[in-house]
């Protein structure tokens, strides 16, 4: 057995009976919701993308108002029906983290970010700098406090943003995809922040698909389904079962595991994943964890001495050299800002190298006109929403068609739908969908011309493990046919098991290239700060 | 804003907020207009010295001041010669003493952005007693223009890369409206994501636009005193004092 935390506090967030739905919505995003949670609990939300995890937090927060809809039931908080409290008043109960660090700070300081709460709470200026200066020492990053906001790496400005909230003085704390930016550091980085903030006395909760980043410290996990609770469960015992995992998906070295002896779990008595991890017959899968080596065959991108600067003289990439083979699927590792994304970039021909060249299919890619790049090369962006313009699904996989004059556009918008399965949505609207659809309409939108190649970047972004499975298996088609694909990730255990060969970059330079199961397991990850996802250890 | 000295620290930096705008936007200016002949070059070489105090790279001064201040100077000697009295020597002049005049506002405006981190002015609007919905509402927009910024230039790049040609050509010019859509509406739409993501972020911030805030507490010091009765005085010899005599 995992852990179970029976040391339970008394109830300090009542939920009953609670059911919302957005204005103009016929189903409840919230569904009678019944829950109590206690004192110093860490508890989990968990459930597929568009569940109503987020929606459920932003009601404990008090946006109820705010959102809009109708609302049934009660939120009480220290024994305190919230829905008829004004919003502001409960910041001194309740603080939100937001997904996304860089939308959550609003002031131009780091300082005036942090002590925003107090100020806008109207305490004593004092009382409002000691609170900040508490909350600053708190997350450490007294280092950064006269930075610009936008100066900030995002794992800086996760930090940030828990501080603003901390300084709040409330004694919860809600968290929404707080993993979801953040690179392995970062990561546990934050795990370990929370788990003090726990220690504190904080009561928290987070939502989130990255349980296994804080499964030490979590005393329940709330799994959530069409916005109802499908499973309260005080250990990670019943996680492995077939009905939980199929609903929030699994992780991938486990579904091999799995694939590798069915009986596996039932055998072993397993209770977790984690447990899974200690009993999988390593021989066994071996084989599978390590992805077989293709056989090399024509270069099909070559990269040859790039040099890139950015405007403000902070060098991106520096005499970089990597060949590219055709059929092969190579992922892009890194911290974040170590460069990844501008090499793509320069793959595309979307900006211009100081130095050096990038040849497609032996033509250098900065002499070839848009149309005839998005040809041969497609690039899928992290936010789906970046492209979308559109009224429906259809005219937006046809604007690719006719921008890039493809005979019998009509045709082929309703072959990549019909293989994409969004054949169905083809009347919505584009920013309806879920945003597992978004992500596969901009993946539909790409491959409609059959480009030989494609880069993604970070396209299991916000995804839950079910939805990445889908696309995983529409990116494995895409590439059988023997075209190349390109992962930009910063997560290792989606990097691992979908590419053939990873290039771990670092300061703008490749410092490391080769097979997954090489490169994850290699001393030079830990040395530009990486930490290797947990399955490696059966490597 | 073109940012190029928020790190310098120099006497002229470390002045009040409130000290900075009356000064450089408003007595300075004002200087400028009521002073005649030699007393409006006297006044341009004190801004001149307040730069130097700044510590602001000349060079990169120059950058931003020049171009303005050419057009301008065209601008006024076309419009002189144009359409004022007298000989063409007096146009001249007249042109010379409003380029001197509008050159010092231009000059002492890009100076007092210069040395006026964003910040400040939310924190100042306050001090004037101004509503903080201004104060906040100016910081959360400036906050958001380089979000935009990033944005738009995310949005291109995933658009060029689709193929979407946006330089203007002959061949092109049916697809260019609906091209120039590929960019405007994924602009529009993630600018109203940003917003109400900043918007979601005050409220959990307790922010409430109805209720009484902080004002962090600032008053004038030794620095800005001095310079507000400098400025006033410099007023008071712009009005009386004329060289040549008229």
């Amino acid at each position: 057995m995992d852990y179970i935390d029976t040391d339970i506090g008394d109830p300090q967030i009542e939920i009953s009976n609670l059911r919302y739905k957005y204005p103009n919505c016929e189903d409840w995003v919230i569904n009678s919701i019944n829950l109590s949670i206690s004192q110093g609990s860490l508890s989990v939300l968990l459930g597929p993308t568009g569940c109503g995890k987020s929606t459920l937090l932003k009601l404990l927060r008090g946006f109820s108002t705010e959102l809009k809809g109708s609302i049934d039931g009660q939120i009480k908080i220290n024994g305190e029906n919230i829905l008829s409290k004004d919003i502001s008043q409960l910041s001194l109960y309740v603080s939100l983290l937001f997904q996304n660090p860089k939308y959550q700070l609003h002031q131009l300081r780091v300082f005036d970010e942090v002590i925003s709460g107090p100020i806008y709470q109207g305490l004593q200026w004092d009382d409002c700098k000691s609170r900040a200066h508490l909350a600053i020492t708190k997350v450490g990053i007294q280092s950064i406090l006269q930075k610009k906001s936008l100066e900030l790496s995002t794992g800086q400005q996760q930090m940030v943003a828990l501080a603003s909230s901390l300084s709040l003085d409330s004694n919860i704390l809600l968290l929404d995809e707080p993993f979801s930016y953040l690179d392995t550091n970062g990561i546990k980085k934050l795990a370990g922040f929370l788990k003090e903030l726990k220690e504190d006395g904080l009561t928290i909760i987070v939502a989130t698909h990255n349980i296994e980043a804080i499964r030490n410290i979590t005393d329940r996990i709330i799994i959530i389904s069409k916005g109802s609770i499908f499973r309260d469960l005080y250990s990670f015992d019943s996680l492995p079962t077939n009905e939980i995992s199929n609903l929030i998906g699994k992780p991938m070295w486990a579904k091999i595991a799995e694939d590798v002896d069915p009986d596996l779990i039932r055998k072993e008595n397993i209770s977790s994943w984690s447990s899974l991890l200690s009993t999988v017959n390593r021989d066994s899968i071996l084989p599978y964890l390590r992805s077989p080596v293709k056989k090399r065959s024509k270069k099909c991108i070559e990269v040859k001495n790039i040099s890139y600067s950015y405007s403000n003289k902070v060098k991106a990439l520096s005499n970089l050299d990597i060949d590219i083979y055709e059929g092969e699927i190579i992922g892009f590792i890194g911290k974040s800002g170590s460069g990844k994304t501008t090499l793509a970039k320069i793959i595309l021909g979307l900006i211009k190298s100081d130095k050096g060249e990038v040849q497609i299919f032996g033509k250098n890619i900065n002499n070839l006109k848009p149309q005839a790049k998005a040809k041969i090369v497609g690039y899928v962006s992290q936010n789906p929403s970046d492209t979308l313009f559109s009224e429906s699904v259809y005219k937006e996989c046809l604007f690719t068609a006719e921008t890039l004059n493809l005979p019998n556009a009509h045709e082929r918008v309703m072959t990549i739908l019909s293989e994409l399965g969004l054949q169905h949505l083809q009347t919505k609207h584009p920013h309806s969908l879920s945003s597992g659809q978004q992500r596969l309409l901009s993946i539909a939108s790409v491959l409609i011309s059959d480009p030989e190649i494609i880069i993604l970047d970070e396209p299991e972004f916000g995804l839950d493990r079910k939805v990445w499975e889908n696309i995983n298996q529409i990116l494995f088609e895409y590439n059988q046919r023997g075209n190349t694909v390109i992962l930009i990730s910063h997560n290792l255990e989606t990097a691992y098991f979908t590419c053939d060969r990873l290039a771990l970059i670092n300061e703008g330079i490749i410092v490391n290239i080769g097979s997954p199961a090489n490169i994850l397991t290699d001393e030079s990850l830990s040395r530009i700060g990486l930490n290797p996802p947990t399955f490696i250890e059966i490597l | 804003m073109n940012s190029i000295s928020t790190s310098v620290l120099s006497p002229i930096h470390s002045l009040e907020v409130r000290t900075k705008f009356f000064g450089l936007l408003f007595l300075i200016p004002l200087c400028a207009f009521i002073s005649s002949g030699y007393v409006s070059i006297f006044i341009l070489l004190i801004v001149c010295l307040l730069i130097y105090l700044s510590k602001i790279p000349i060079r990169k001064f120059l950058a931003l001041v020049i171009p303005y201040t050419v057009i301008l100077a065209i601008s006024l000697i076309f419009l002189s010669l144009a359409f004022s009295d007298g000989s063409v020597q007096n146009r001249l002049y007249i042109a010379m003493d409003l380029i001197l005049k509008f050159s010092v506002v231009i000059i002492a405006g890009v100076l007092f952005s210069e040395v006026t981190n964003p910040n400040e002015l939310p924190i100042g609007f306050l001090r004037f007693g101004l509503p903080h919905k201004l104060g906040i509402s100016l910081m959360v927009a400036l906050r958001m223009l380089p979000i935009i910024q990033d944005k738009i230039s995310i949005i291109i790049d995933a658009q060029r890369a689709r193929g979407v040609n946006l330089i203007w050509s002959i061949s092109e010019i049916f697809t260019l409206p609906r091209n120039i859509m590929a960019l405007f509406i994924p602009v529009i739409y993630s600018t109203l994501e940003v917003s109400v993501n900043l918007a979601d972020t005050m409220l959990t911030r307790g922010y409430d636009p109805n209720r009484k805030i902080t004002i962090p507490p600032g008053g004038l010091g030794l620095m800005d005193i001095l310079f507000l009765i400098f400025c006033i005085a410099l007023l008071v010899v712009s009005f009386f004092i004329e060289i040549p005599p008229r």
